[in-house]
């Protein structure tokens, strides 16, 4: 994988794999980081594809009391 | 056949021992035998099969991996052809194959249409609550699905719920609560089948998953009845539908043309009203289905980055392993 020094996986073991508390800092601050991301993308995905179909776009929402 | 052995001007006592005793050479990394000033390169030194004994050749060989493989996924296909006879068995037992519709929900990224679920519950509720129970259903499963909260309290103080004796110990009538479960038509199975001559009409709570392609069977269902092709009769009492395992269904047509009026002006044919109630005992039968699909692709996302942490993890504890040689000296 890796190719020479100096490349990505080089790069990254050098900045974030010396240390094992900066190593364990990245991977908490990573999965919050991370499930915010995703999460938010996920959801535009969501909902572009679903366009018209979510609970409030029911039309006359509302109006059933009687 | 102690001490030194000389073969052919090679020398080397410790690899001999091993070599006979084991039928394995060590070596360095560079390829030369493990014994310190033996050194010589171990492809050169005598093995067992070839060096010591007469080997008696090799039996039950493992050959190439090609045609293993075409042996196996033979003996495989065979095996399905065998089965697959079984399983077109008689179209009256297991009804008429359902087409595949399209539904709104087909898709990985493809939530409920919660418009039709509204729409289907008000099917339900004024043609097929009649018969058909749905007491796993509860009128706040449907607040943030199909109704407001509001609409739904007013929805559940239509009916009437038998509750707990009171303080003299009687049992009282009170309007239903959202916590309440929609209400069955009959008191049990018995009052049901007497009712519809001796048929039970199933409760739906869950009828997209109990039947076998649960939506497009009860759709094709509902909008199926026809007369019956020549040479076959139904008994009184029963109706033909092809969809129906053996045919004849006590249930008659309920869903027809303009049965029921839809508040947002929506034209109730009754093709309309049965996919709309379809997809509401779709939704009832898994509720979970908009947030599940939503969960699934952020873990999936997820469950790829570990994947790649993982793969590289695993080849670099293997490595050195792998990158080992061994040399295997064995005679059978």
């Amino acid at each position: 994988m890796e190719r020479a020094p100096g490349g990505l996986l080089d790069t990254t073991m050098r900045l974030l794999m010396r240390k094992n508390s900066v190593y364990i800092a990245f991977i908490f601050t990573g999965a919050i980081i991370g499930e915010r991301v995703v999460d938010y993308g996920i959801n535009k995905v969501w909902e572009r594809n679903n366009v018209g179909k979510r609970f409030e776009d029911i039309p006359k929402l509302g109006t059933r009391i009687e | 056949m102690a001490g030194r052995r000389v073969f052919g001007g090679i020398n080397c006592e410790g690899g001999m021992l091993l070599a006979r005793r084991f039928g394995v050479w060590k070596e360095r990394r560079d390829g030369t035998c493990f014994v310190q000033k033996c050194g010589l390169p171990t492809n050169l030194l005598p093995n067992r099969s070839h060096g010591f004994y007469q080997s008696s050749g090799k039996r039950n060989t493992w050959k190439s991996k090609g045609s293993n493989i075409v042996t196996f996924a033979g003996a495989g296909a065979m095996g399905l052809l065998g089965m697959a006879g079984s399983a077109y068995a008689d179209e009256a037992e297991h009804g008429l194959a359902a087409p595949s519709y399209p539904w709104a929900n087909d898709g990985w990224f493809a939530s409920y249409d919660h418009a039709a679920i509204r729409r289907g519950h008000q099917v339900y509720k004024e043609v097929c609550a009649a018969c058909h129970a749905m007491s796993l259903i509860a009128y706040r499963d449907l607040i943030g699905v199909a109704y407001t909260e509001l609409e739904v309290k007013a929805l559940a103080a239509e009916i009437e719920v038998e509750d707990g004796p009171n303080d003299d110990g009687e049992m009282f009538g009170r309007p239903g609560k959202p916590a309440d479960h929609l209400q069955p038509p009959y008191a049990n199975e018995q009052a049901a089948r007497s009712a519809n001559g001796g048929a039970y009409p199933p409760d739906l709570s869950l009828i997209c998953k109990a039947r076998h392609n649960g939506p497009n069977y009860v759709f094709a269902l509902l909008t199926g009845y026809r007369d019956a092709p020549a040479g076959i009769s139904v008994r009184q009492g029963l109706y033909y539908n092809p969809y129906f395992p053996g045919g004849a269904i006590a249930m008659p047509r309920v869903i027809n043309d303009g049965g029921v009026e839809f508040e947002d002006g929506t034209p109730a044919t009754s093709s309309q009203m049965a996919k709309d109630v379809t997809h509401y005992l779709a939704w009832a039968a898994e509720p979970e289905h908009d947030e599940r699909k939503l969960i699934g692709a952020k873990w999936i996302c997820g469950a790829l980055l570990c994947l790649y942490a993982m793969g590289y993890y695993k080849r670099w504890k293997w490595g050195p392993l792998k990158s080992r040689r061994i040399i295997w000296d064995v005679v059978n």
